[in-house]
Order: C-alpha cells, then structure tokens, then sequence
C-alpha cells in the first residue's frame, strides 16, 4: 500500500532540550493514525518537521514519498493541519480568515467552508478576538478541512471541544477517511486512539517505543485478569503487575504463557475469574512505564 | 499576493492614523509661518544667541526665515522623527509579529514559500510608508495653499525624496531584524530610530565627526544639506542603502533557513 508519512531515524535535538530520537514511523495510504505521548514526548516536533516549520538534525521526513525539505510547497497543498493551540489574526473576522487560507492554496472553497461551517456552528461574521477556545478549535478544523486534503494531520484537535461537536468532528473525520484521506492523529487522549484509529505509534521521551496496529496492540499488550472472591495472588506468582484489590477481589494486567497461569492459579481459592483486553490507557502505560511493577 | 494584501489592509490603517498626525503638527507649523517670518528680526537675534543649539539644528547655515527653509527644519522633525519611528515600528514586527504572537502556525503550514511571504510583508511594508509620506506631502501642499506660499519644486522634491528614502533605509534595516526576532516589540526599533536622530545632532555639533555621517540616514534629510548639495545626498544614500542592504540580507536568509518558534 502507498506510504504517505515515512520518517527514518528522524532527529531533532535542541540547544538544551531533547526534541526526537531516531525516529522511525510508516503511515499508509488510508491509515487513521494514532500518535500516542504525554506531553513533551516529542508529537509536536514530529508534526512540525512534518510541516516544514522546523528541520530535522538528521534522518529523513517524507511525505506523500517526497522529502519534505525540498518539496515543502507541493507536500503542504496536499495537507489539511489542525494546531493544538492555533492563534489567528486577531481582527480578522472567521469568513476572512476562512477566505485568506483558501487565497493561499489558490482555491475556491467557500461552498465546501460553507458545508463544515455549517456543520460544526461557527458563527463567520464574528472577529478571531472574540471566539472561544473551543470556536477556534472550530475554525482550525475549517481551515484544515476546506480544501479537501488528502492528509489531515491533527494535533490535539478535539481538545476544546464539547462532546457533541467531538461528535462531529469525529463524523467529518469518518467521511473523509470513506473519500480517501489519510490521518495522523496525535493524542494524549487515548481512548480517541482505541475507537477511531487503526494503526498507531506511542513515542516516549522521544523515541517510538511501539508502531503497530491498534488491534495488535491490544493483543501483544497484558490481558486484564480479574479473580473475585480472592485479594491474594499465589506466592512466587510472576508476570502480574498494576495489581489492584477492591472489593473482594483483586485485579492485574497479565503477560506470559496462559498455561502456567491457570495452573499457578489453582493454587489459591476464587468464585470468578475473568481474563478481557486491556483499554488504551493500560495498553499505553504497559509499554511507556520504564519498568513493570512486579506483584 | 494574499500576504500582500493582507498585511497593506492591516497596516493603512495604522499609517494612516500616523500620517495625520503628522500632517496636523505639519500644518500648525505651517500656519504659524507667517507669524514667525513677521518677527524674523528678533528670532535671528535669539538664534544668534542660541550657540551650540543652533549648530545642532544647522540654524546657522542657512536663512532660516526663508519658507523653503523654515518647513524643512519643521517638516525635518516632524516627518523625520514621526516617518521614521513609523518605519521602524512596522519594519521590526511585520516579520517577527507572526512567530511573537503565535500567528505562524496559521500562515506558515500552507503552500507557500517563506521568500514569497518575507516579499509581500517587504512590499507591503513600502507601500505603507509610501503612503504615509504621500498624506504628509499633500498636507504640507494644502498648508502652504492657506498661508499663500508656494514651494520651490526642485528643493521640495528633493527634501521628500530624501525623508521617503530615510524612511525606507530605517525600513529596510528593521525588517532584517525582524526576521532575526521572535518576539514583536517595537522597543528596538525605536531605540535605532532615536540612536540615528542623536547621531545626526551630535554630526551637527562636532564636524569632525563626520565619517559617522555615513551612519545615519538623517544626514542626508537635512534641507541645509540638500540645499548646499543642490540635489539628494546620493553618496550619503548609497552607502547607508547598501548597508542596509546587507542587513536585510542576513535576515532574509536566516528566516528562510531558521526553524520558526511557534
């Protein structure tokens, strides 16, 4: 499948700060992709090497297979960017600002402006001053949406957003994945990740610690293990860790072989035992915690 | 030319608002014009007794009664001084606003150069200052018009011509450090325009120094100069131009090159 997004050893290394280590990431044509980190992991220095803003120390970033330092203009009219925290000029009223993006690629798209305006309920006549966090959240998605992108990248874009309109957005982001677009979504807010994307990376400190599909994930993740009826594990008990108790039962995420766990479980007494897939956050903190807790 | 159009919306009405300002001192100089050159006899005697203050202002050198000379002296200060804090302070941030105040992650991530952007500000920038000056030249025309004077074409040409290219070398010296800026404050930018003000005074008083005329752009505004010179200071205007020029340069290429701060 066509490679839209492809960084190899992607570094960027600031005077004093680390920006991104080695980073090696693959987003295919049709992905919706997650791009998983705390804060300060390095997701907005990716996107902005992306983006053309800043440079890489080293490695390559390419983008629809073009090396984004030399075909900056040609990668950007393809791509829609919704900033996390995007400022606009702030006398410009939201149709001008609208308008001027549009100039910019050299495009008609009031119709299609029209549409998501419409859509998401962004008042045009209103001056940038005056909009809300959430209202310019609104109009970053406009701007980033109007032209019909092919690669939408999105750096916290929900963040702002009540629920209804997340609800929206998320639709908007649906039909244009059903025509054809790519996502690169970055995240901290995992369970978005788990219900909307396919594939995602989790990065830390820098460097990518997992890239795969969010199916994969899960499963090369612990399995959630709960026995009710019973707060002890059996002496010597390995492979366990974020072992909680709560109400007569006790409750670890597991990785290890199923066979032994059943038979070092007939050690100690329960009434029920469940085994489900970890959610995003348990998957997320399996592979980003430095060590595993050890019961 | 969204940029373009863009930032000469934005700054007309700023430049503008300067240029009446700067008409309205010009015009109430103006008027007082033949009030002063009525009692021209006792201000030469205080001049005569002003010393080294006349020097700073070059009183000594020419008729200062004299209308051409009398609104070039005014004018000098009004439009020098005003003209030239507008360049800078538009100069300095045009560039720098975008990164200072977040605004570069809106116009930078679309499909567009970072040449073609620094050019439309750059134009823009010009067309501001052109503008401003125009206002101003209209005012001092409408000025003389009311008190019935008229100036001589060739020495008012040259005197405008010269505050325009004074204002355009403060321009072009501010932009370039706007692209080396990240923060949009005008503070620099005055600091320059009043450093190139003293400069020319202290020029004024010590003749010695005048190898430093070369680093000032208000030499080559002085109406004293123009007049004597018989045209615009070109060689003073080269010099200051071409230095301002590699100013410029630096800046362009590093704001092309640079990671930008957002």
């Amino acid at each position: 499948m066509e490679t839209v997004i492809r960084t190899q050893n992607l570094t960027k290394s600031y005077h004093r700060a680390r920006g991104i280590v080695d980073l090696s990431i693959t987003v295919k044509k049709g992905d919706i992709y997650g791009f998983i980190g705390s804060n300060g992991a390095g997701k907005s220095t990716t996107i902005r090497i992306l983006l053309g803003l800043i440079k890489s120390s080293s490695g390559k970033a390419e983008v629809f297979g073009e090396d984004i330092r030399r075909r900056r203009r040609e990668i950007l009219s393809g791509i829609g960017y919704i900033p996390s925290e995007a400022s606009y000029y702030p006398s410009m009223r939201v149709i001008d600002a609208i308008q001027m993006s549009a100039n910019l690629r050299r495009m008609d798209c009031a119709r299609e402006a029209r549409r998501l305006c419409g859509i998401l309920e962004l008042e045009t006549g209103r001056k940038v001053e005056e909009l809300s966090f959430g209202n310019r959240k609104k109009l970053g998605i406009v701007l980033a949406l109007q032209h019909r992108p092919d690669l939408l990248i999105l750096d916290e874009a929900t963040g702002g957003l009540d629920p209804l309109m997340q609800k929206a957005f998320w639709d908007l982001m649906a039909q244009r994945h059903d025509q054809g677009a790519t996502i690169f979504f970055s995240s901290h807010v995992l369970s978005e990740i788990q219900q909307h994307c396919t594939r995602a990376a989790i990065i830390r400190e820098g460097r990518l610690v997992v890239e795969d599909s969010v199916d994969s994930l899960s499963r090369s993740a612990a399995k959630r293990i709960t026995l009710r009826g019973c707060t002890q594990l059996p002496e010597g008990f390995s492979g366990a860790f974020d072992v909680t108790r709560l109400d007569g039962s006790v409750s670890f995420l597991f990785r290890g072989e199923y066979k032994k766990l059943l038979s070092d479980l007939q050690a100690v007494v329960f009434d029920d035992l469940s085994i489900t897939e970890p959610d995003m956050e348990e998957i997320f903190m399996h592979f980003y915690e430095k060590e595993g807790i050890k019961a | 030319m969204t940029v373009l159009r863009y930032e000469t919306r934005r700054g007309l009405r700023s430049a503008v608002i300067w240029a009446l300002s700067l008409s309205a001192f010009t015009l109430a100089a103006m008027l007082l014009y033949p009030q002063v050159s009525h009692y021209s006899n006792i201000f030469n005697n205080v001049i005569a007794r002003l010393g080294i203050l006349s020097e700073i202002f070059s009183l000594n050198d020419m008729d200062v009664f004299e209308f051409m000379n009398y609104y070039g002296l005014e004018v000098g200060n009004f439009i020098g001084l005003g003209g030239g804090m507008f360049a800078a302070v538009t100069g300095i941030t045009i560039v720098a606003r975008e990164e200072g105040r977040h605004t570069a992650e809106f116009l930078f991530p679309h499909p567009i150069g970072r040449l073609s952007i620094l050019t439309q500000k750059f134009v823009s920038l010009i067309i501001q200052i052109a503008v401003l000056n125009l206002v101003c030249i209209l005012a001092s025309r409408l000025g003389a018009g009311m008190i019935g004077e008229s100036f001589p074409g060739r020495v008012f040409t040259d005197f405008h011509l010269s505050l325009f290219l004074m204002n355009l070398q403060v321009a072009v010296i501010c932009f370039g450090i706007s692209c080396l800026k990240k923060r949009d404050s005008a503070v620099p930018g005055l600091g320059i325009v009043l450093v190139f003000y003293f400069l020319n005074l202290f020029i004024n008083v010590n003749r010695e120094a005048a190898t430093l005329k070369n680093f000032t752009p208000y030499y080559y505004t002085d109406i004293a100069r123009i007049t004597k010179a018989s045209g615009p200071l070109w060689p003073a205007i080269g010099i200051g131009f071409a230095a301002a020029g590699v100013i410029l340069l630096i800046g362009v290429i590093r704001f092309v090159k640079k990671d930008l701060a957002i």
